[in-house]
């Protein structure tokens, strides 16, 4: 052991020049790694067809109001009519699109609500713990265990059916998931050497925070995040399921709703059967997004 | 204990200046206990420490797992809050300066971790790991980072495309080199080594050994080496603390301890390092019970259970840290007048 001569382990330096990577900025690299996870790109394909559709609605078909097409009610899919009519006549397929635009908003906001108020909450009981910890996390127990749907009701109810109301109701009640979430990773982060590590060269406790505890506990909030903003539409379906939705635009759910409230689901199936499609493939796509987020940006995970 | 110590480490240099003092040094964890979270007893880990580290030397501390020897690291570069007694750096007391001013300290008290494997961040590269010592103080312009992280990276004997990959595409001792050229990033005086190579292949442990005695010469480092691991010690340091219980048992010049351990733990602790000759007879000490709870600590001498020498003023006096003639120290009634 006295007389031992430096010897070098096989250093990276001696690596052949075919795997030697050039200088790549994070973004790229969570490109480059995303780009080859599969379920991540047929995720975001789904999330981009939805956007696409949402924006160019007008373009696509006219947006159905009042009274359709009379002559024709209840009519199954047919070359006029691709996803068929309901009850007063306006075409499936037209309400489908317009549908998209209301789903897509009502996720993504409530989606955003609830990780501003989730994250926070969970970051600071979790790295702090202590008095901290037991207040976030008691907040956070009492709307875990609130019984959603009536609160949801009723504040619904009271604060009047506008889509930006559902959405921030859904995103107050959505957070404490996230909160845990958050929480659960922190505590796991902060028993990690590489905390005690940014201490010993001067780091700041914010910085710790964000750089070493966030960049962490990121992934799973993130594929958190995009279950929400499936289980959001979902949420909004049933809320305009229940007649709470805005009836001045149309949701995925108003049309079950419709579907439902004119007793004509069990004859004509097209009525329900298209916007549950939307909805599988909205919360499929967002949840294959997840995934491959989650993948490409934890090292560990990446395919090479 | 003097100011002024003469000492000459194995290339005979001599060093006279104090760097790093413990007087006194405690830490004691609460346990706490039923609803109303009332503290019922106190883990003594760490229990009345006083040593002193002179500049350029290697102190090595040793003792068996959970006598201390990591939470005394902590303590003394704040990573830990002290319970009471004092740490004297350069001539001040660092324990109760404000949170700016030890920032600016940390700079020159550094850490090596025991565990290359969470020590580093695994999402970052090992340029944003590098890096973030350079922009917490921005001692030096953005523009020239890459070009000391590089240096560095080459110091510590990895290549320069090191620099845009991930923790774990490295193995541990690879890793460990990464966690002691993050250390040396800001210029440290001193680096505390919490058993810097214990997670390490025995194979991988001399190449990290040598690195950082190559490391000690060129930037005239002084190291606190905290190890298990008595022929690592050897190896590696000046003197020796031992510890146990969380006390100080006995401190020593390498030669002395390992030719005349004076504390009976030293004695048995040292007994157990295999040796080379087959020849050498073998007279091992083996120690009968176990190590006592920190929590409630045998009273008088806390090694007193196990001693095969044991006294009936070691049951119920304290020994004091007592300084022989030839600058060695040992808390033991055998040696008392």
């Amino acid at each position: 052991m006295e007389n031992t001569t430096l010897v070098k382990e096989n250093v990276p330096g001696s690596l052949p020049l075919s795997i030697q990577q050039p200088r790549t900025s994070p973004l790229r690299e969570f490109i480059k790694h995303f780009r080859r996870n599969r379920l991540g790109v047929i995720g975001l394909f789904g999330i981009l067809a939805l956007l696409l559709l949402a924006v160019f609605a007008p373009a696509i078909s006219d947006r159905p109001t009042g009274y359709g097409d009379v002559t024709n009610m209840l009519q199954p899919p047919n070359a006029q009519y691709w996803f068929g009519t309901d009850s007063v006549g306006l075409s499936i397929f037209d309400q489908v699109i317009w549908g998209t635009r209301v789903s897509l908003y009502v996720g993504l906001t409530s989606a955003v609500i609830s990780i501003l108020i989730g994250v926070p909450i969970g970051l600071l009981s979790g790295y702090y713990g202590g008095r901290v910890s037991h207040i976030g996390m008691a907040i956070t127990d009492i709307f875990l265990t609130l019984p959603v749907l009536p609160l949801m009701i009723i504040m619904a109810a009271v604060l009047g059916t506008g889509i930006s109301n559902i959405a921030i109701i859904i995103g107050l009640f959505s957070w404490p998931q996230i909160a845990r979430v958050t929480r659960a990773e922190t505590l796991a982060i902060r028993e990690k050497q590489y905390i005690e590590a940014a201490r010993a060269i001067g780091t700041k406790e914010s910085k710790i925070i964000f750089r070493h505890v966030l960049l962490n506990a990121f992934p799973p909030i993130l594929v958190n995040m995009t279950i929400i903003m499936g289980t959001s539409v979902l949420s909004e379906a049933g809320l305009s399921f229940l007649g709470l939705g805005d009836p001045m635009s149309w949701s995925w759910g108003t049309i079950l709703q419709n579907a439902h409230s004119t007793g004509v689901i069990i004859h004509a199936w097209w009525l329900a059967l298209f916007p549950s499609i939307a909805i599988v493939v909205l919360v499929l796509s967002f949840n294959f997004l997840g995934i491959g987020i989650n993948e490409a940006l934890n090292p560990r995970l990446r395919k090479r | 204990m003097p100011l002024l110590v003469i000492s000459e480490n194995e290339w005979g240099v001599c060093m006279s200046e104090i760097l790093l003092e413990a007087k006194g040094l405690k830490k004691y964890f609460p346990m706490k206990k039923g609803f109303l979270r009332r503290t019922v007893s106190q883990v003594k880990a760490v229990d009345d420490l006083s040593f002193h580290v002179l500049k350029g030397e290697t102190l090595g501390i040793v003792g068996e797992s959970g006598c201390g020897k990591s939470t005394t690291g902590r303590l003394l570069i704040r990573l830990l809050e002290a319970t009471e007694g004092e740490v004297i750096y350069k001539g001040r007391n660092i324990l109760h300066t404000q949170k700016e001013e030890m920032r600016e300290l940390r700079k020159e008290l550094q850490m090596v971790f025991q565990d290359p494997y969470s020590s580093l961040n695994p999402r970052l590269t090992v340029g944003q790991i590098l890096e973030e010592p350079l922009a917490n103080y921005q001692l030096s312009p953005k523009n020239e980072w890459r070009e000391k992280i590089l240096e560095l990276l080459q110091v510590v004997g990895l290549g320069e495309q090191a620099i845009h990959r991930y923790p774990h595409e490295f193995s541990g001792g690879q890793r460990q080199r990464i966690g002691i050229a993050r250390a040396l990033m800001l210029g440290p005086e001193l680096i505390i080594a919490d058993e810097p190579v214990s997670a390490l292949d025995v194979s991988i442990q001399s190449q990290v050994l040598n690195l950082l005695k190559d490391l000690q010469q060129r930037y005239a480092l002084t190291f606190i080496f905290i190890s298990h691991d008595l022929s690592v010690v050897n190896h590696f340091c000046d003197r020796i603390l031992v510890m146990y219980l969380g006390r100080v048992v006995e401190i020593s010049s390498k030669k002395s301890l390992f030719e005349r351990p004076l504390h009976p733990y030293s004695q048995a602790l040292l007994s157990a390092v295999p040796s080379p000759d087959p020849k050498r007879k073998k007279d091992r000490i083996i120690l009968t019970g176990d190590v006592p709870s920190p929590s409630n600590p045998p009273s008088g001498c806390a090694f007193h259970p196990r001693c095969p020498a044991c006294m009936d003023i070691c049951k119920q006096v304290r020994p004091a840290l007592r300084h022989t003639a030839d600058g060695e120290a040992v808390a033991c009634h055998l040696y008392s007048e």
